[in-house]
């Protein structure tokens, strides 16, 4: 954090030489202060060129699957501007919806699992329940949300694998895994289910353990060691993003038209339900938004694009 | 399909100004990076139908117009955040292809092509042998075949382009990648429509990068115009004015006229031999001195100094 001057004029006036000093490593910092009263409507400081800058640093994020950090924002953004991130913020978001029909979603902060997890979240109660993680999300309509608007990729020939598209399978496979398991599973019974699908030495991302590793790094899954015992529950990205109707459409798909759709129905929520309160054991989520579309980004998932929400 | 029933006139947009549609619409580009006019048709109708149920639309009821007009009410907004909607031709196909393009590339976008550091100085490799190496005053290849492309995976000497060496400020001795790493670079490139490989094995910029990169390639290429002998490696079509790098070229080695195949036949269609001079230069154009993989069956330089015998001949060409 570099050393912030003080804005106001009062404290200006009596300029000592440790201020002085201050100034020194931003020659500009001097103009700032004067220009601070106009810097709200025009310039490169103005919320509105901020809040541009935010619009392209959140779209370049989300094709990378990065989430978007408050700190990052303040860095890469808002530079020496960061006490109007709220401003910025809200309007940047304003402008994804009114252009880009997204807006930015935040994300549920981290679980705590562990036994010591959980004493240290109890601990410190007073850190706040924001995460401070957002990530885009789609606010089209429901009319809009088909197949041939925004997914699936188009086909590759035939020798060709769509990396991406097996991944959005991959992932959404192993998070229904896990909710079927009660919102946690053994890395043994993962790596067994895996197996059966033959997934387990080698996918069109690499092998297994890199799979899941790519996964955990995107915030799908979160591996919890616990001694020496490892576990995968569901990350905040797969919570957002797959989420409740993911999970339902997937299983609804598999399962196919011949089921009793009334038992099968029931038995998506209850399996819901159960890797709900397994979530909620912990300190309490805000339930992931039910509509949980992202956009952006090769997403080749038509089974979720009918959402029924 | 029955153009007839359609009014002469269409009305464009129903209700005036930017709706859901547009913003359907541009999901759909930044979902698909490029989509040929083909692609684009039935997902303007599709989002058309969706926009009014009780007027369906068919991939036949869009017209050219039409997705020109959309575009232009998508780009009016998006022209404020440095993106455009772009249209250009394949060179090869010469189908009508659109695109998202990034107009700028500043710190905060390069995030955007999910690349690690070291893969991204491997890719300004790859566009240097592109542009330099293989491009020269005799051979206008401007694509590269695979083994040249693996042989780039680590840094041989100082890079050349003076852009980057300003902008790579994070000079660290960069030590390159592995070429199965660099093999996966080109393979996720290709995915995302940014090579192309041809058919005899080459890659070359895929239209999409050129949409995208045509100010970087010729600010990084090409000496700035004032200069005294500017040395211009990249060129623009004399017929169409987009980047040639699969084309022909005049048959007079210092003209710097250019054309796709395409271009070329509709200027000189109908002109019987001896008629089809260049516009510039007047030198018969015969149609088969080419820019682009089919130029490398020109012999190279003599092998003994092959960089020396490329500056000898740029130092001819400036003449």
């Amino acid at each position: 954090m570099p050393p912030r001057l003080s804005r106001r004029r009062g404290a200006d006036e009596e300029a000592t030489p440790t201020q002085r000093r201050r100034r020194d490593d931003t020659p500009e910092e001097d103009e700032d202060v004067d220009m601070e009263d106009d810097e709200q409507e025009s310039g490169s400081g103005s919320v509105e060129q901020l809040s541009k800058g935010l619009v392209r640093y959140a779209i370049s994020c989300e094709h990378s699957r990065k989430p978007i950090k408050r700190q990052d924002i303040n860095e890469k953004v808002l530079g020496s501007h960061t006490r109007l991130f709220k401003d910025v913020f809200s309007r940047a978001n304003a402008e994804l919806k009114d252009v880009f029909g997204m807006e930015l979603v935040e994300l549920p902060k981290a679980e705590r699992v562990t036994v010591r997890q959980k004493r240290a979240a109890n601990a410190s109660e007073s850190q706040g329940k924001s995460s401070n993680l957002w990530v885009l999300q789609t606010t089209l309509p429901d009319q809009y949300r088909l197949p041939d608007i925004i997914g699936p990729s188009r086909p590759l020939p035939d020798d060709e694998l769509n990396k991406e598209d097996s991944y959005v399978g991959l992932y959404t496979m192993t998070i229904a895994l896990i909710t079927i398991a009660g919102g946690k599973i053994p890395e043994g019974k993962l790596d067994r289910a895996l197996r059966r699908m033959n997934a387990d030495q080698s996918t069109p991302m690499g092998s297994k353990d890199k799979t899941l590793a790519l996964m955990a790094k995107d915030g799908y899954i979160v591996a919890v060691k616990e001694d020496e015992a490892v576990d995968y529950i569901i990350g905040p990205r797969g919570k957002v993003e797959v989420g409740h109707n993911g999970f339902a459409n997937l299983v609804r798909m598999l399962y196919g038209e011949e089921q009793d759709q009334e038992e099968l129905e029931k038995r998506i929520e209850r399996t819901l339900n159960i890797a709900d309160a397994f979530n909620n054991s912990g300190v309490p989520v805000e339930s992931a938004p039910a509509a949980s579309q992202t956009a952006g980004r090769k997403r080749g998932r038509p089974r979720r694009d009918e959402d029924s929400d | 399909m029955s153009r007839e029933d359609s009014p002469l006139v269409r009305e464009v947009s129903p209700d005036e100004g930017y709706t859901y549609m547009h913003r359907a619409f541009l999901h759909a580009f930044l979902t698909h990076s490029v989509m040929t006019v083909d692609e684009v048709k039935p997902i303007l109708a599709t989002v058309m139908t969706a926009k009014n149920p009780d007027r369906p639309w068919t991939a036949g009821d869009v017209t050219a117009p039409h997705i020109t007009s959309t575009l232009q009410t998508i780009n009016a907004k998006l022209s404020s955040y440095d993106f455009e909607i772009r249209s250009t031709k394949d060179q090869h196909t010469k189908l009508t292809l659109y695109a998202l393009v990034n107009k700028t590339s500043d710190a905060l976008t390069q995030l955007a092509t999910k690349f690690s550091p070291a893969e991204i100085a491997y890719i300004r490799r790859v566009l240097d042998a592109m542009f330099e190496t293989n491009n020269t005053h005799t051979r206008e290849v401007m694509a590269l075949k695979h083994t040249e492309a693996s042989n780039l995976a680590r840094p041989r000497r100082n890079r050349q382009s003076q852009i980057n060496a300003d902008e790579d400020a994070t000079q660290t001795t960069d030590a390159g990648i592995s070429i199965p790493e660099a093999d996966l670079v080109l393979t996720s490139l290709v995915h995302s429509s940014f090579l192309q490989k041809s058919r005899a094995q080459y890659f070359s910029l895929a239209p999409r990068a050129l949409m995208e990169l045509r100010g970087y390639l010729k600010e990084t290429y090409n000496d700035p115009p004032f200069s005294d002998d500017p040395v211009i490696r990249i060129r623009d079509c004399e017929g169409c004015r987009e980047i040639v790098t699969h084309g022909i070229r005049c048959n007079n080695r210092e003209c710097g006229v250019r054309w796709h195949d395409a271009c070329a036949s509709s200027y000189y269609r109908g002109r019987g031999g001896g008629n089809r001079k260049c516009p510039s230069c007047d030198k018969e154009c015969t149609g088969d001195a080419y820019v682009g993989e089919r130029a490398d069956k020109v012999a190279r330089g003599s092998t003994g100094g092959r960089r020396s015998a490329v500056e000898v001949e740029e130092e001819e060409g400036s003449e």
